[in-house]
């Protein structure tokens, strides 16, 4: 491991003592230190993970794939991080993993979960190898995470899939990971399954109690029942194994760039994105971040418990909520968290006054409802919201949630393709400001690009981007590679685009504004409208694009202004040809039944298109004389009206 | 030390001293000072320059000095434009250099052996056929042939040329390059000096240069180093871009002035004044062209006019006392002195004046001269404002300043405020070799064309960019405070007027998730003079956070903040309660959904007084119409009666108050413009006039037609008697139908613009569509920001 030289540099707030004595101008000021020095501060960061041999180099270097080979040369075993470690001695008795299922809160030790996932895993050793992929439905189970574990035992990659994904979806990127086993709790086995799956001599399917669906057991009689139908003809003895001690490790030992999940990306697209995540930065980063996070009750503590109520198939919710959670020995209670099941927190054994929070905001809204319905006050340690818009209203109506003011109520900015949170606010009264998306995590550098590529001024909105590299930046899967980069990085030259527009106000806050483009459902299939008028920018005959839904007789479809590139001298060959091309790269729903061949797009003058223009024209709510002076080009509204008369 | 020194040292540089000496000097200024006096010019010469008695005698000497040199020949003066070390490697190694100088009336070629000149001739062009490259090529070759014949055994190591234009670039040597070829090629503007590197394409090809001999380019007509303010006009279509000057000579000018004065010449700030056939004057400051005046921006040539005043120009256009092709002749090729005098020969003009003029004639040459003096002055006075106290100092050349009797009248122009060097003719030729030394022996040190064409267009881009950056997107016009308002631009600028120095109000727009409300607010806060409002943004933050986003509306807390809320209406009482909020605008709500909110407010907190009303007041700009005219009420009271119609008609008298219309005249609306029994409004619109008959602050009268309220034809026509006619200044609706008939018609079918509130006591409301205008929406709330401004002072 390289030497940690940390003389002229300010160190680590370790304790969070530094961190919570900061305003914003002082974190700025130490943050930004961080960026300019990244290699020192993973250095740091990176002694969080027990390593079984030390990389030799921190960084990535500047290759075809620029965030590519983070502490190449490092060796370790999720396992060892997450359980091993914590399994000994009194620590191995502390409660690991907390689930509600069948209507009971169930716990188990780190001991007793690492004695599960040991048996578990020798249970996928034979359908699963090392590299393989194991798809599992994140229903908030025991058996799910134990699952996990057991797939990183083996060295396979996990996929966490929603358990809201519809029948179709899931058997999609089933069918697309081609996972060697599926583990699907309570749902109904989809019916479009690959066959290999569905093989009856050698099942690969694991439902809630592996042998019918619904039934409670306990979790040794599910593990044993998923033993008997995972054992391969002729393997007749459920190998089991001692726990793993240090001085004896079975787990795999991954290298450093070795994929630990697969995500995907789109809730249900009928040709999802999905991207690696690489443990050796995946961890560290995860680990590190938890601890500025969700800092703890005192530096010493060892008490110290997590709930997580959202769906555990998130990245954040997996960063955070499980993976960083184990390796730093907290409690992780996965809770309910659909509005009516939140009740459940009533029963819930955890201690909520000295627990973190972690959720959504639609999730904590449905907390409040109860809580106020509750005769005791409910209060949490610390409330961090991620996934969707943390609002100021709701931090105002939820601030009596928490025990020390509303800057308790934080919130955590990622995307799933970063693999990472990357802003936050803190639980720090002068690090918080509600509802802001928060202040760029350490080591990480965040701006905000107008459409033009300029730098935006203080609170001028524009889109969120980040200057990589950071260790979990995920990378992509094969074939999916130029999908990923015009996404992501051929927006602005060298930066990671996010689809996030946003402000900087004059302390350094980031704020939300708007999501650009929206994820529309077209015959029961996700769409990103970003990435078609991404697909069609990329094909090379078109310089720009928008893509936005329309309502048609049969459902919602899309339509796409698109401006060529050069001369189209047909313009019917010209939008079947681009609409073949979407349909080759995402499938048909993302095709665009309406295409409007225009010489410009209306912007405005940060070189925002306008869309709510383009909607209007769509639905025939424009007339002409309206006040378009907000526009950089309003001559070509009238181009555009042309257009949209002439039969598409 | 000299004597001299020991004059200076003993009097320790003390005035009394320099005065003395310069004494001294002035009874010898025609001898060539020595090597020694040189030195000591330069070290002294900030200090004879700063006192005005010693400037004469300092140019003086110095134009001697000057003589003196060039007088043994082109090889000093060589010597010195290329400085020591290629003077040295000249004389060492020997080089034969072509010198090609195309000028307007031939081409100058010099055969150049290291710093000696071997020949050197003016090929002039035939009269009888266009002037091209081809046969100005054909006669250098024949030249040059006849050269190698005599002398075979010699070969060329380099070639200078002048360049015409190029792509603009700084001056200094260029080596020419295939890009450089190709830009002359294309040369925007046909110019004889665009001619000598196509000579030299024509002789590279038929072998009497070689391929790879150098070809050196210095200080092209093309240069440009203006500094970016020499560069702004009042027009801003209209840069000044620098190119189109005697840069060659002007910089030779200088730098050999340097080289006397044994200073760098980028430390020496001089002028040089070209005057020849064209004319320009230079400022040398920092080793660049910063300032210019080129033969457009300033003194009339043998062929050109100079500046001339636009406005006359323009105004004789019109009147048609000369077409668009004569200016053009005038300015580019037959005015100045062919035009004023037929001749473009200045030695036969200034000639004739000693010999044959009449005495009329006599004057006008002497007008001639006076007048050229005097602009070259001027110009020198443009050039040098604001420099530092040392005047530079001044170098006058060209081929007119040949002239002793020019020459003296233009030194007489200058007195004592400048050191006046004179160097007649120019130092063109001398440059030139002197470039194409370094071009030979330091090629490194020449410029890079591409590079520094880039460069300069990147700067104009900069200074363009910057020029056109939009600081008012309407134009605002100056007012006397107080005068009546009679358009809506007039309305929007008082109102700029009136938040000018006072505390901005805080607009609540209602439910802000609405596109109109948000453009509005945009354009109150950026198209003006000042911001006129302070916007609270009520409505659900996500909606309205989507739409800040999207028109760019730059959330910053201070000027536009997102007030969080599922209930606008009920939001923004509270925040009138709480004192928070001055002002009211409809968003994306209902009026009526507003008003019901705010109603019960304004009766409790009493600013809805006993008597009045909440009322629509629209103030129309009609474009053919020379005033304003309000409309009231078309939107908020259906059917009011005539209790109700006066106090709407308070409300619009309030407003006019605002627009400072004295007197207003208000026209009671009805079908028909005398009462007639069978129609109601005429009845009521009588029963109000009657009842406003009192009032000296109005002149009220009903019932009055809308033709003849607006149309004084129309009311002359129609034997109206009143004192209305056709020039009411406020339309009292009998109705809400009438009213927003009349409103829609005037919107959408006369191009008129909008302001429109509503008036709840002392508190105006903003109505703003989508529909609207950006005028009409600024105009919206400029009206209820001067309003607010106007009634928050009448509070007690």
């Amino acid at each position: 491991m390289p030497s940690d030289d940390s003389s002229g540099s300010r160190p680590l707030p370790a304790d969070l003592s530094m961190l919570a004595s900061m305003d914003q101008r002082e974190y700025l000021t130490w943050q930004a230190e961080t960026v300019s020095d990244k290699e020192q501060y993973w250095t740091r960061a990176s002694r969080l993970v027990e390593w079984r041999q030390p990389f030799s180099r921190i960084l990535p270097t500047h290759s075809e794939i620029p965030w590519d080979g983070w502490f190449a040369g490092g060796r370790l075993s999720a396992i060892d991080n997450c359980l091993v470690r914590w399994a000994r001695g009194t620590h191995g008795q502390r409660i690991a993993l907390r689930t509600f299922e069948q209507g009971h809160w169930t716990e188990c030790s780190y001991a007793q979960l690492l004695s599960d996932v040991t048996k578990a895993a020798s249970l996928l050793e034979g359908p699963v190898t090392p590299g393989d992929l194991v798809a599992i439905v994140m229903d908030g189970t025991r058996a799910s995470v134990t699952l996990m574990l057991a797939a990183a035992w083996t060295g396979a990659v996990s996929v966490p899939l929603s358990s809201r994904l519809s029948a179709t979806a899931l058997a999609q990127r089933v069918t697309h990971s081609e996972a060697k086993l599926l583990y699907l709790g309570e749902l109904p086995i989809p019916k479009s399954l690959p066959h290999h799956l569905a093989d009856t001599t050698y099942p690969r399917i694991l439902g809630a109690d592996g042998r019918q669906q619904g039934s409670a057991v306990e979790f040794s009689d599910w593990i044993a029942t998923a033993a008997s139908r995972l054992s391969p003809p002729g393997r007749e003895e459920l190998k089991t194994k001692d726990t793993g001690s240090s001085e004896n490790p079975v787990a795999h030992i991954f290298e450093a760039r070795d994929p630990l999940l697969w995500v995907y990306a789109n809730a249900a697209s009928e040709r999802p994105r999905v991207a690696k995540i690489r443990i050796g930065g995946f961890l560290v980063q995860a680990m590190d971040y938890h601890r500025i996070l969700f800092p703890k009750i005192a530096a010493d503590s060892e008490d110290e418990s997590l709930i997580l109520a959202m769906d555990s198939s998130a990245v954040a919710a997996l960063a955070q909520g499980v993976w960083a959670s184990l390796c730093l020995g907290w409690t992780v209670t996965l809770a309910p968290w659909r509005a009516d099941q939140v009740s459940a927190l009533s029963s819930c054994p955890a201690d909520l006054s000295r627990a973190v929070l972690m959720t959504k905001p639609d999730t904590l809204d449905a907390i409040r409802t109860w809580a106020a319905n509750q005769g005791a006050a409910v209060r949490f340690r610390q409330i961090t919201c991620t996934g969707l818009t943390l609002r100021p209203k709701t931090v105002k109506t939820c601030s009596h949630l928490v025990s020390d003011g509303p800057h308790r109520i934080t919130n955590l900015w990622y995307q799933t393709e970063a693999g990472s949170g990357l802003v936050a606010t803190f639980p720090f009264e002068k690090l918080n400001r509600p509802g802001a998306l928060g202040l760029p995590l350490p080591a990480v550098e965040a701006q905000v690009i107008d459409d033009l590529g300029n730098t935006c001024g203080p609170n001028e909105g524009g889109l969120l981007t980040f200057v990589p590299p950071w260790p979990a930046l995920t990378y992509p899967v094969p074939g999916q590679r130029d999908r990923f980069y015009n996404l992501h990085f051929s927006l602005i030259e060298g930066q990671f685009s996010t689809r996030d527009g946003v402000r900087r106000d004059e302390e350094g806050f980031f704020w939300f504004m708007r999501r650009i483009g929206s994820e529309v459902t077209v015959d029961g299939i996700s769409v990103s409208t970003l990435e078609v008028e991404s697909v069609l920018t990329h094909q090379g005959q078109v310089k720009e694009a928008a893509v936005l839904p329309i309502q048609a007789a049969d459902g919602t479809r899309l339509a796409a202004f698109v401006v060529p590139s050069g001369q189209v001298s047909n313009p019917e060959t010209f939008k079947e040809t681009l609409r073949n091309h979407v349909r080759e790269t995402m499938g048909s729903s993302a095709s665009p039944t309406l295409i409007v061949v225009t010489s410009a797009l209306p912007r405005t003058r940060s070189g925002k298109v306008v869309r709510r223009l383009l909607r209007r024209l769509l639905i025939g709510d424009f007339s002409e004389g309206e006040d378009l002076d907000h526009l950089a080009n309003p001559q070509v509204v009238s181009d555009l009206v042309r257009a949209m008369e002439k039969p598409q | 030390m000299t004597s001299l020194e020991q004059t200076i040292s003993e009097m320790g540089h003390a005035l009394e001293t320099l005065r003395a000496l310069a004494a001294k000097l002035a009874t010898k200024k025609d001898d060539p000072p020595n090597s020694e006096d040189l030195k000591i010019w330069s070290n002294a010469e900030s200090l004879w320059r700063r006192l005005p008695e010693l400037r004469q005698p300092f140019g003086q000497r110095l134009t001697a000095a000057v003589a003196a040199e060039r007088a043994t020949g082109a090889r000093s003066v060589i010597a010195r434009l290329a400085g020591t070390e290629l003077a040295r490697l000249a004389e060492k190694h020997n080089p034969l250099i072509l010198v090609l100088n195309t000028r307007l009336l031939g081409t100058w070629v010099t055969l150049l052996r290291g710093l000696n000149i071997e020949d050197q001739v003016f090929l002039h062009n035939p009269g009888d056929r266009p002037d091209n490259a081809q046969w100005r090529a054909e006669s250098v070759a024949d030249w040059l042939r006849r050269h190698i014949e005599t002398h075979p055994e010699w070969a060329l190591s380099a070639v200078a040329c002048r360049g015409g234009f190029l792509g603009p670039v700084t001056c200094g040597t260029y080596l020419a390059t295939e890009t450089m070829w190709s830009d002359m090629a294309h040369a925007p503007i046909s110019h004889h000096s665009n001619l000598a590197l196509a000579i030299v394409q024509r002789l590279r090809d038929s072998g009497l240069v070689e391929q790879d001999i150098p070809v050196a380019v210095t200080d092209p007509v093309a240069c440009d180093e203006l500094d970016d303010v020499e560069r702004l006009t009042g027009f801003a279509p209209l840069l000044r871009d620098g190119t189109g000057a005697h840069y060659l000579n002007h910089r030779g000018c200088h730098h050999l002035l340097s080289s006397f004065l044994m200073r760098d010449p980028a430390q020496l700030t001089s002028v040089t004044i070209h005057l020849g056939a064209g004319t320009s004057v230079a400022l040398h400051r920092g080793g660049l062209v910063r300032r210019l005046v080129d033969s457009f921006s300033g003194i009339p040539s043998a062929n050109r006019s100079g500046a001339l005043e636009i406005g006359p120009v323009l105004q004789s256009l019109k009147k048609g006392d000369f077409d668009l092709k004569e200016l053009d002749e005038a300015v580019f090729r037959s005015g100045g002195l062919m035009s004023l005098a037929g001749t473009d020969d200045f030695e036969a003009f200034l000639g004739f004046r000693q010999a044959g003029a009449t005495s009329g004639q006599a004057k006008k040459i002497d007008a001639f001269v006076d007048m050229v003096a005097r602009r070259a002055a001027a110009s020198v006075g443009a050039l040098t404002a604001g420099l530092d106290p040392d005047p530079p100092v001044l170098v006058v050349t060209g081929p007119l300043v040949r002239s002793p009797m020019f020459r003296s009248r233009l030194l007489k122009e200058f007195g004592t405020a400048f050191p006046v060097v004179v160097m007649p003719g120019s130092v063109e030729n001398e440059a030139l070799a002197a470039g194409a030394l370094r071009a030979l022996f330091h090629p490194a040190t020449c410029k890079d064309y591409p590079q520094e064409r880039s460069e300069v267009a990147r700067r104009r881009d900069a200074v363009r960019r910057m020029w056109e950056t939009t600081i008012f997107e309407r134009p605002l016009r100056y007012r006397v405070p107080g005068a009546p308002v009679t358009g809506i631009d007039e309305l929007i600028d008082s109102a700029y007027m009136a938040v000018r120095g006072m505390r901005l109000p805080t607009m609540a727009i209602v439910g802000a998730a609405n596109e109109a409300a948000i453009l509005a607010a945009r354009y109150a806060n950026e198209r003006g003079r000042y911001r006129l409002a302070r916007f609270l943004l009520v409505d659900d933050y996500e909606s309205v956070s989507s739409l800040a986003y999207d028109f760019d509306l730059v959330v910053d807390g201070q000027n536009y903040a997102i007030e969080d809320t599922e209930d606008p209406v009920a939001e923004a009482v509270r925040l009138l309660d709480e004192g928070r909020v001055d002002i009211l605008m409809k968003g994306r709500l209902k009026t009526e959904e507003i008003l019901r909110g705010v109603f019960s407010y304004l009766k409790r907190s009493g600013r809805l007084k006993k008597g009045q009303v909440v009322s629509h007041v629209v103030t129309i700009d009609i474009p053919t119409r020379s005033k304003l005219v309000l409309i009231t009420d078309a939107a908020v009271n259906p059917y009011p009666d005539e209790k109700r119609k006066i106090a709407i008609l308070e409300n619009a008298l309030t407003v006019a108050s605002s627009l400072h219309i004295p007197t207003p005249k208000v026209a009671v609306l009805s079908a028909i413009e005398s009462v007639n029994p069978s129609v109601d409004s005429s009845l009521e619109a009588r029963r109000i006039a009657e009842r406003m008959a009192h009032r000296t602050d109005c002149l009220v009268e009903g019932p009055l037609s809308f033709d003849v309220a607006m149309d004084a034809d129309v009311a002359a026509e129609k034997g109206y008697k009143g004192r209305i006619q056709g020039d009411a200044d406020i339309l009292l609706m009998p109705d809400i139908d009438a009213g927003n008939v009349v409103y829609k018609a005037l919107t959408t079918q006369s191009g008129a613009t909008v302001a429109g509130i509503i008036l709840c006591g002392d508190m105006p409301m903003v109505l703003t569509s989508r529909g609207d205008s950006a005028r009409s929406k600024l105009a919206s709330i400029a009206q209820a920001v001067k309003l607010w401004h106007e009634l928050s002072l009448a509070q007690p």
